[in-house]
């Protein structure tokens, strides 16, 4: 279950790639503003799954194991931690609910270094594929907790081999750390998120100066 | 000319790759040798990821076209294109060359089209690469290489994973093109020029016959005891997916798969420790002290194979791909002298035509 999820959650969704990434900054940074505020990690948590379509959702699914440990954490330091972690998790997602090449494309639109921006695109692109070994990797070693041990030797040595030879194949096909990038015009239902996620960003930020004031 | 003058090349394990070695070749050639001959060793030094990428110790020199080897002058198609994968789209893949070299993306993916017309791989464009079969992406891989505009191509056996038919297309598309192919698969060295032999002896085994028993699965495919069964069909037409749904069918039985990814198979510290009491027959004593993983994808697949001639029931992806072809021959002998039951995913003909069955997908 966790790795059909992680592999559904990683393929690319339709929202425009700078809508999506600056949401995904706005809805994280709301959680992390507020202190883990409930209420506010809840919006986050709602406009995420609305708009990629209760895609990130399969996110929770895929980190269950981690979510099982924050819930046993959460019973000492309180359930808003959890949610919180959720919002965090989902909101981070987003960005899977847009094209990789039109994530890219809105950092390089954001100026930031495309040296930087490559390597940031080589990773995403890569994620679905260390999945996909994961995959290969558990259907050769069975679900038994026996063979745990065996299911994880074998994933990491065939992440460092496929880490090992992208260095390789980067250097035969002569990367010069250019990237191929999209960035195309929102749609309604782009601003629409970006608007309502700042919207919840600016509550967030202006609360504080509003109950001061008052 | 590409001028090859090697003294020697030790890789940095000490491992000496290349030894007296003198090449001129015109970039038509086709190299064939056994497995661990240094066919791989010298597509690398001809790509300069030999000593540049990898390090060691080289003594002689190469030149391509009177120039140092630079990956922007030579593209290279390695052996396991899964390792290839740079973007998540074949699309982006197929243009990445481009991209590194300045093209604008328009331009790129409008060049991007034509090959995968020419290579008749057009439908996979907005596909995913972690999606495709081994085969398709290693179609996807080659028209990558195409696309670069290199001087020259080469190749790392782009056939092991091909059908006849596609196979046969590329040849006549690299045509075109300069291009050093590795292959083991020597069938297709009349297509080329010239043949450089880095060290190729045919050896012959015993013919053994099988004897073929009661059903043991009635399922997506029937198997009898002791019958060899080969898997043939078109890239992408589901062979892969084939043995690993007759896996699932098959646990109550005692079976064994090997994917076309050896080093899935391999966790031990030891060849000896993976492969136990078939070391012998599976003449990796030279090596039985290495880490499994620092192999070669040859020796890894080997290795993989052996680790599962434990089981009763073997069901083997691509079993001779980045082999020689007297593995081929030895791997039979093997199935048949222990008396195994297997099913075989392959795309070369003459290991099918030695089964016991065909199954064309």
């Amino acid at each position: 279950m966790i790795v059909e999820n992680l592999k559904e959650g990683f393929k690319e969704g339709n929202l425009e790639g700078r809508c999506v990434l600056l949401s995904s900054l706005f809805l994280s940074s709301s959680i992390y503003i507020s202190g883990f505020n409930v209420l506010i990690s809840l919006c986050s948590i709602a406009i995420s799954a609305a708009f990629s379509k209760g895609k990130v959702l399969r996110f929770i699914f895929g980190f269950l194991p981690v979510i099982v440990l924050l819930f046993v954490s959460s019973l000492i330091s309180g359930f808003n931690v959890l949610i919180a972690f959720i919002g965090i998790l989902c909101s981070g997602a987003l960005i899977t609910s847009s094209k990789y090449s039109e994530i890219v494309g809105a950092l390089i639109y954001f100026r930031f270094p495309e040296k930087f921006v490559s390597y940031v695109g080589i990773s995403l692109a890569l994620l679905p594929t260390v999945i996909n070994d994961l995959e290969n990797v558990k259907f050769l070693y069975g679900r038994s907790v026996k063979e745990y041990y065996s299911i994880l030797k074998a994933f990491v040595a065939a992440v460092i081999i496929r880490s090992l030879s992208l260095g390789e194949t980067l250097y035969s096909k002569g990367f010069t750390e250019k990237i191929y990038y999209e960035v195309r015009k929102p749609n309604a239902i782009d601003l629409a998120l970006l608007s309502l996620s700042s919207l919840l960003f600016l509550s967030t930020v202006l609360q504080p100066l509003l109950f001061q004031s008052i | 000319m590409i001028e090859v003058n090697v003294d020697k090349y030790v890789y940095p394990n000490g491992e000496v790759g290349l030894k007296n070695l003198r090449l001129e070749l015109y970039g038509n050639e086709i190299v064939i040798g056994s497995t661990g001959s240094g066919k791989s060793t010298l597509l690398k030094l001809l790509n300069g990821l030999i000593p540049n990428f990898y390090g060691g110790e080289l003594k002689g020199f190469v030149k391509i076209f009177g120039e140092k080897p630079n990956p922007r002058d030579v593209a290279y198609v390695k052996q396991i294109p899964e390792e290839s994968i740079t973007c998540l789209r074949v699309k982006e893949e197929l243009t990445f060359p481009l991209i590194q070299r300045g093209m604008k993306r328009s331009a790129a993916l409008k060049e991007a089209e034509k090959v995968a017309e020419e290579l008749r791989i057009g439908h996979l464009l907005e596909r995913y690469t972690f999606e495709l079969s081994t085969g398709e992406l290693q179609l996807v891989e080659i028209a990558s290489a195409i696309l670069s505009n290199s001087k020259l191509i080469v190749l790392d056996e782009p056939f092991a994973h091909l059908s006849e038919r596609n196979a046969k297309r590329i040849i006549e598309i690299l045509k075109d093109e300069r291009v050093v192919v590795a292959e083991h698969r020597i069938e297709f060295s009349d297509y080329f020029e010239r043949t450089i032999d880095l060290g190729f002896v045919k050896r012959e085994f015993p013919e053994l016959k099988g004897e073929i028993g009661k059903v043991i699965h009635d399922g997506s495919l029937k198997i009898r005891e002791g019958e060899i069964v080969a898997v043939i069909g078109e890239n992408g037409a589901g062979k892969t997916m084939l043995l690993k749904k007759l896996a699932k069918e098959m646990r109550g039985l005692d079976v064994g798969i090997v994917l076309q990814n050896p080093a899935y198979h391999l966790t031990g510290r030891r060849v000896r420790e993976e492969v136990g009491k078939y070391l012998s027959e599976f003449e990796l004593e030279g090596i039985a002290e290495r880490h499994p993983q620092s192999l070669s994808v040859g020796q890894m697949r080997k290795v993989a194979i052996a680790k599962t001639f434990k089981h009763e029931v073997l069901l083997l992806d691509e079993p001779t791909a980045g082999l020689d072809v007297n593995f081929r021959e030895k791997l039979l002998y093997l199935l048949r002298k222990h008396k195994k039951t297997a099913v075989i995913a392959t795309h070369d003909l003459k290991l099918a035509k030695c089964c016991d069955r065909v199954v064309e997908l």
